[in-house]
């Protein structure tokens, strides 16, 4: 599973990026292998105020739903809405093109517990 | 519990598939990619492990008069060495399984039941037929691959098969494939021709690989309980569980086809008296979601039933469902219903099952009825 050094991660296997003040979130390569094909993704509104661990948007895979969680306060800046036409994305490229909200952190930032990538790789060790 | 194994698991893992526990075995999901393993079943084949199914057979003296006590169908009327599928009924009519029959000969007939409820079975078969027939469960000492798709008979074939393929569909022969002894049917779980094979728990791996290995140029793929899933609901094909339990009857399920009346059988008297409470309905999401087991099912302003399973369909480009609802309120195909989905309402065409063509063989049935006519 691919765990890229320079972001950060959740307990729920949500990965954030930092810049140019907004905070983008997708869910981890381990995430989607799990979830396997993603065949819809529920994009929220531009504008919704989330709350750390709120859920953000639905992801519909041929086996089950699984959630997209905030890691952090703020408001919905952008939505990939390439994802609307292609959720594949979020499968074959989970840290780039299958990103899927950005958002605009309140300050001072609040956040739900968030992990350097080496101790992401040790949760997933540790799950086995 | 430690779940228990396939023969094959030991291949399952070798190939990296990710397994789940199901039934009381652990059992590959998936090899590869869900979407991939459903398409290659549709346009070439895909090889399942079904050693999970279980196996009993029922032989003695006019085995097969006996066994038309416990199912729906009437089973003197199916001819050696072919099958059909039936229901075992409890007295009040609900469902206690549904199975495939396979006709041996007037003394022996082998049922293939569902894995979760292969140990109700068995009791029921004992306490019912025990004392009459002799009941030989292949719990353990069995495996079972289904090669399921338009190329099966090729692949068959090229891996060397021995014996007269049955150009019928639910026809079942003896035959070898790697020096290992088969009993193969012309059956399978997902509307495309194809086989089940059967054979010695030893004999499991060396039968997948000479099928993999002369399948690799026609397409197949490995495949498991997801893809299974996904086909089976493409055909509207009933799953024990969801659709089917014991307080339902098989005129709630929509398989009222599945009942010979000629000829006495458990449930049959509850089953006559009985009316149609629920309906099962197809169910296309016109809209983006899933349609998941337990949600409600809205038509007009009121809820008429729960969608009992639901999947998104590569080969339909949408999602899809099953539902059972209060059989007054049943809608007509082509309407409009909404499924609430995470407190929305989603838009679902009603249709009528199955999705998608069966692409079967024509069954021995229908050549019986050609010979009789």
């Amino acid at each position: 599973m691919t765990v890229l050094e320079e972001l950060e991660y959740t307990d729920s296997h949500e990965w954030l990026r930092r810049g140019d003040g907004t905070v983008t979130v997708g869910i981890t390569d381990y995430a989607q292998s799990e979830l396997t094909d993603v065949v819809f993704v529920e994009l929220p509104e531009v504008g919704r105020e989330v709350k750390p661990g709120d859920e953000v948007c639905a992801l519909e895979s041929v086996k089950a739903v699984a959630y997209l969680y905030a890691p952090v306060a703020g408001t919905v800046a952008e939505v990939n809405e390439k994802l609307s036409e292609q959720p594949e994305l979020v499968n074959q490229d989970p840290y780039g093109e299958g990103w899927i909200v950005r958002l605009t952190p309140e300050e001072p930032e609040r956040a739900v517990p968030l992990l350097a990538a080496a101790a992401y790789r040790q949760k997933l060790q540790a799950e086995g | 519990m430690t779940p228990r194994e396939s023969p094959l698991a030991a291949i399952h893992e070798e190939m990296g598939a990710r397994t789940t526990e199901f039934a009381g075995w652990r059992l590959p999901v998936q090899f590869h990619s869900v979407a991939d393993e459903v398409k290659a079943t549709r346009r070439a084949a895909a090889l399942f492990d079904i050693s999970h199914m279980g196996v009993v057979r029922l032989s003695g003296a006019d085995a097969r008069a006996h066994a038309r006590r416990v199912l729906t169908r009437d089973v003197e009327l199916i001819p050696p060495n072919c099958a059909a599928y039936a229901l075992m009924c409890n007295e009040r009519g609900g469902v206690l399984d549904d199975l495939f029959v396979m006709v041996e000969s007037e003394s022996a007939v082998r049922l293939v039941v569902n894995a979760v409820n292969h140990e109700k079975d068995l009791a029921w078969l004992r306490a019912h037929l025990g004392s009459i027939l002799e009941i030989e469960d292949y719990a353990g000492s069995t495996f079972g691959l289904a090669l399921q798709g338009q190329r099966s008979e090729d692949i068959l074939k090229a891996a060397g098969l021995e014996g007269r393929l049955p150009a019928v569909f639910a026809a079942f022969f003896h035959g070898r494939v790697a020096d290992a002894d088969l009993l193969i049917s012309r059956t399978g779980y997902t509307g495309e021709d194809g086989f089940e094979i059967w054979g010695t728990a030893q004999d499991g791996p060396g039968v997948w690989r000479a099928l993999m290995q002369a399948g690799e140029e026609y397409g197949a793929l490995p495949a498991g309980l997801a893809a299974r899933d996904v086909l089976r609901q493409e055909m509207g094909y009933p799953l024990w569980g969801q659709e089917l339990d014991e307080e339902t009857t098989p005129l709630d399920a929509g398989l009222e086809w599945v009942i010979d009346w000629r000829g006495e059988f458990i449930g049959r008297s509850a089953l006559e008296a009985a009316r149609p409470k629920r309906a099962r309905i197809g169910l296309r999401a016109e809209g983006r979601g899933v349609p998941r087991r337990g949600a409600a099912i809205r038509r007009g302003d009121g809820d008429i039933g729960l969608v009992t399973s639901g999947t998104y369909s590569h080969n339909l480009e949408a999602a899809i469902g099953q539902g059972s609802v209060a059989a007054e309120a049943k809608p007509a195909p082509s309407e409009t219903v909404h499924v609430i989905v995470r407190g929305q309402a989603l838009a679902c065409r009603v249709e009528r099952l199955p999705f998608l063509p069966r692409r079967t063989r024509a069954s021995w049935t229908e050549a019986v009825r050609r010979h009789e006519e």
